[in-house]
């Protein structure tokens, strides 16, 4: 069994307008020192698998076929094994 | 004679639907909702993907909807000769599917915008949805989204010969201020604006509606000509749809663009 966390960025070069968005409300508050990068989304998954090679395969699937549109986004994926 | 059956998939979260099934009805369909979770009927000439927040658009606008038993049923009626429109969240959806290539995103700048805007027609088409819009006419139609920004890896250019209509004054920073666009056979139509809320002067504007009656015409084989409208000398490429579509076929002229119909042969309103 291992824990899956797919973190979805907005691919480089492509805009992102929620950043600048959550960039300008924290220069309202005063975080001047701060630069927000990107905006993306998590995802945690649990899967029943023999591996972590299996485990980060089977992501790459849901990613290729659903969860990830290439034209705008990339991901990238972190797997432990759950005790 | 009874006339063309048209179904709106109602997904979990669209508020459009009556509006695009009042605005079919007005062109002349027999309009009807059709649940997404249900596979699409065979005996439809036309399907509407209607406006709203399908799925709450967790995750990504459309992504959820576009796996319906409804929308994967698209193909087929497009195979057949039907019709397709997806308005606003019906355009990601469509999107989603691989119906359409690209991506729609959030606006740039960021927010949500709600206002009239003018999109012109900018090709000479002889797609059934711009039966009674012509190359250079301008449509009225209200916009009301905060994903609606169109963008493909390719730029403007990709998309070139199939986009039918651009934003006068670009209202959320799509590539080449595309406000819609039409598969490589010119039955599938996704519009960001919404026509159906432009359906009757009443509400500020009947532009929208020439696309549903133009839809009408060419499943019922209507040869009457309508003013201002030139014969179209070519018309969008053919066929080729794929999963997550990134680029398009160069156009190919078809004068058939609604061929093969179940239900709508010699329908006349």
């Amino acid at each position: 069994m291992f824990r899956v966390e797919l973190a979805v960025h907005p691919r480089p070069g492509v805009k992102d307008p929620q950043a600048e968005a959550v960039q300008e409300s924290l220069a309202r508050l005063g975080h001047r020192a701060v630069t927000v990068d990107a905006v993306g989304r998590l995802l945690s998954l649990t899967i029943d698998c023999a591996t972590a090679d299996e485990a980060e395969r089977i992501t790459s699937d849901l990613c290729d076929q659903l969860l990830v549109n290439p034209s705008l986004e990339t991901y990238s994926v972190s797997v432990g094994e759950v005790a | 004679m009874s006339n063309p059956r048209a179904a709106v998939i109602v997904f979990p979260g669209s508020n459009g639907d009556r509006d695009l099934l009042e605005v079919l009805r007005t062109a002349g369909f027999d309009s009807f909702p059709h649940p997404s979770g249900q596979p699409l009927p065979d005996d439809i000439a036309l399907a509407g993907l209607p406006g709203g927040f399908s799925y709450g658009d967790y995750w990504r606008a459309g992504m959820l909807a576009s796996q319906e038993s409804a929308v994967r049923g698209l193909a087929g009626l497009v195979g057949r000769g039907g019709l397709v429109i997806g308005v606003c969240n019906g355009f990601q959806i469509l999107v989603e599917a691989g119906l359409l290539p690209g991506a729609l995103s959030y606006n740039d700048p960021a927010g949500f915008r709600h206002r009239w805007v003018t999109v012109r027609c900018t090709l000479e088409t002889d797609s059934p949805w711009f039966r009674n819009v012509p190359n250079g006419a301008t449509l009225r139609l209200p916009i009301a989204h905060g994903e609606g920004s169109y963008f493909h890896p390719g730029g403007f250019d990709a998309v070139a010969s199939h986009a039918p209509l651009l934003y006068e004054e670009n209202p959320n920073g799509s590539v080449g201020d595309v406000a819609a666009l039409l598969d490589d056979t010119g039955r599938v139509l996704g519009i960001m604006p919404h026509p159906e809320r432009a359906s009757d002067l009443d509400l500020g504007s009947a532009d929208g509606l020439r696309l549903f009656e133009g839809a009408y015409r060419a499943v019922t084989r209507d040869p009457s000509p309508v003013a201002g409208k030139k014969k179209a000398s070519s018309l969008q490429p053919p066929a080729s749809s794929k999963k997550k579509a990134t680029s398009l076929q160069p156009p190919v002229s078809s004068k058939k663009p609604v061929d093969t119909l179940p239900s709508a042969t010699g329908v006349q309103r």
